[in-house]
């Protein structure tokens, strides 16, 4: 039973693994194909998903939990209107109900991260009160400045300096970041491939 | 075959051949000094699951929106390590934890290890109620309103956000912040990072999400790749610095 519970899926995995690494060396296509699979998965994880959400908000929505009920009463209107764009019905309701709902709320949402990033700026401000916090805050007025509409009249002298930090300093940062994660997904992927890592068994 | 395949096939073998051998070492004894850098945020992992276990509340956990298929797969894993290690200490104290994922590909296995690493006479409904999907992977504002959703009404201890994550991580900071909460941040997204450093000290930068599963299960294989991972690193800035000087005298 434990070889059944255990070897099936990580056999399954490094196999596939495998096949997929051969594959993008010497068959691209074959590459291709298990990529394209994988995608069917996810598909069918996200319809997983969906149900997911709907049991857990389906089950708050009876205790009485008024979000809840809007969430759950939402989908139902939403899946509704899918089925009568396809019958023909109504043309194109869930794209409208999506450019004029969730498209201005995820804008808004992201137009909130100044500000977010300017209160948590001030608690670390608050907070850790040490070299890397003044490096920080000194690098954030700075950049803020050099950005700003009117700098170009204010403090020309500064553009030069922040367009070097940012071709030089900034760069060179971010690519220490990127090569260290390139560095990281590697030996991960490398014990996935020959199944040391089993996220997906026990 | 050409030399790009040759190429990633010896790395391959180089890489494993190597992680192999210093595993039988460490196994061996034979590097008994090696030890962990002291990452404040791994440290802060364990206090904060003493903290939970004392509140009475459980802890947050996302493992982020990165999808399993694609190239945020394995920060996505990194997460899931940080959750199973999560699942199975809370177990002890019965505090499960409370999870939401932004992909779906994440949930089954959120589900699955966090089933298998609870206690056993834990019903399957039990679990299935504490990993919730809140969005896909294109919608990251709604998936981080909704964890931030959970943080606010959710009696959670603390949050842990630990994946693949980009700039939303700063609404899951604020709910956790407004409510006085302990944190942890990783992402391999640089500007996550950024966000993750201003919102808490106990961050993880990028390659250090990568190591979660040597820092918290310790495992040989583990603190093997941990090593290999630092030689690699050596051998890339050898290789930068050296063709600097080689472009340097090439122009002198």
């Amino acid at each position: 039973m434990i070889i059944l519970k255990r070897g099936i899926p990580v056999t399954l995995a490094v196999l596939t693994g495998l096949v997929a690494l051969i594959g993008l060396l010497f068959a691209p296509p074959l590459a291709e194909l298990l990529l394209n699979w994988a995608g069917y998965v996810a598909a069918a994880a996200l319809l997983m998903g969906v149900l997911n959400l709907l049991g857990i908000h389906a089950k708050r929505s009876v205790k009485g939990n008024f979000y809840s009920i809007i969430l759950v009463l939402s989908m139902l209107a939403i899946f509704g209107l899918a089925i009568t764009d396809a019958i023909g019905q109504t043309q194109e309701g869930v794209e409208t109900l999506f450019s004029l709902i969730q498209v201005p709320l995820e804008a808004a949402l992201a137009s909130l991260l100044a500000f977010f990033l300017l209160f948590a700026s001030v608690r670390m401000i608050r907070n850790r009160r040490n070299a890397g916090t003044i490096l920080f805050l000194l690098a954030t007025l700075f950049f803020l400045l050099t950005q700003a509409p009117w700098s170009e009249t204010l403090w020309s002298w500064l553009l030069p300096v922040r367009a070097w930090a940012e071709s030089v300093v900034v760069v060179a940062g971010m690519r220490g970041l990127l090569l260290g994660i390139a560095l990281g997904v590697t030996t991960l992927a490398i014990r996935l491939l020959v199944g040391i890592e089993r996220p997906y068994s026990s | 075959m050409g030399i790009p395949e040759l190429i990633v096939i010896a790395t391959f073998f180089s890489i494993f051949g190597a992680l192999a051998l210093v595993k039988r070492q460490i196994q061996n004894g034979q590097r008994s000094s090696f030890g962990l850098r002291s990452l404040v945020a791994y440290s802060a992992l364990r206090r904060q699951i003493g903290m939970a276990v004392e509140s009475g509340q459980p802890p947050l956990v996302t493992p982020g929106r990165g999808p399993l298929h694609t190239a945020a797969g394995p920060a996505s894993i990194a997460g899931l390590h940080v959750l199973q290690s999560l699942a199975r200490t809370s177990r002890n104290g019965q505090l499960a934890p409370q999870v939401t994922v932004g992909s779906a590909t994440l949930l089954a296995i959120a589900q699955d290890s966090f089933r298998r690493d609870t206690d056993d006479s834990t019903q399957p409904q039990d679990y299935r109620d504490n990993v919730q999907f809140i969005a896909d992977e294109s919608f990251p504002f709604a998936y981080a309103a909704g964890t931030a959703d959970t943080i606010e009404r959710g009696n959670v201890a603390n949050s842990i956000a630990v994946g693949h994550l980009g700039s939303e991580l700063a609404l899951i900071g604020e709910a956790a912040s407004r409510k006085d909460m302990s944190q942890i941040m990783g992402s391999d997204d640089p500007l996550a990072i950024a966000i993750a450093v201003a919102s808490t000290e106990n961050s993880l930068w990028g390659e250090e999400i990568f190591v979660a599963s040597a820092y918290l299960h310790k495992s040989a294989w583990n603190l093997a790749a941990v090593r290999i991972q630092d030689v690699l690193r050596w051998l890339v800035i050898v290789a930068l610095i050296g063709a600097a000087i080689i472009q340097l005298l090439g122009q002198s």
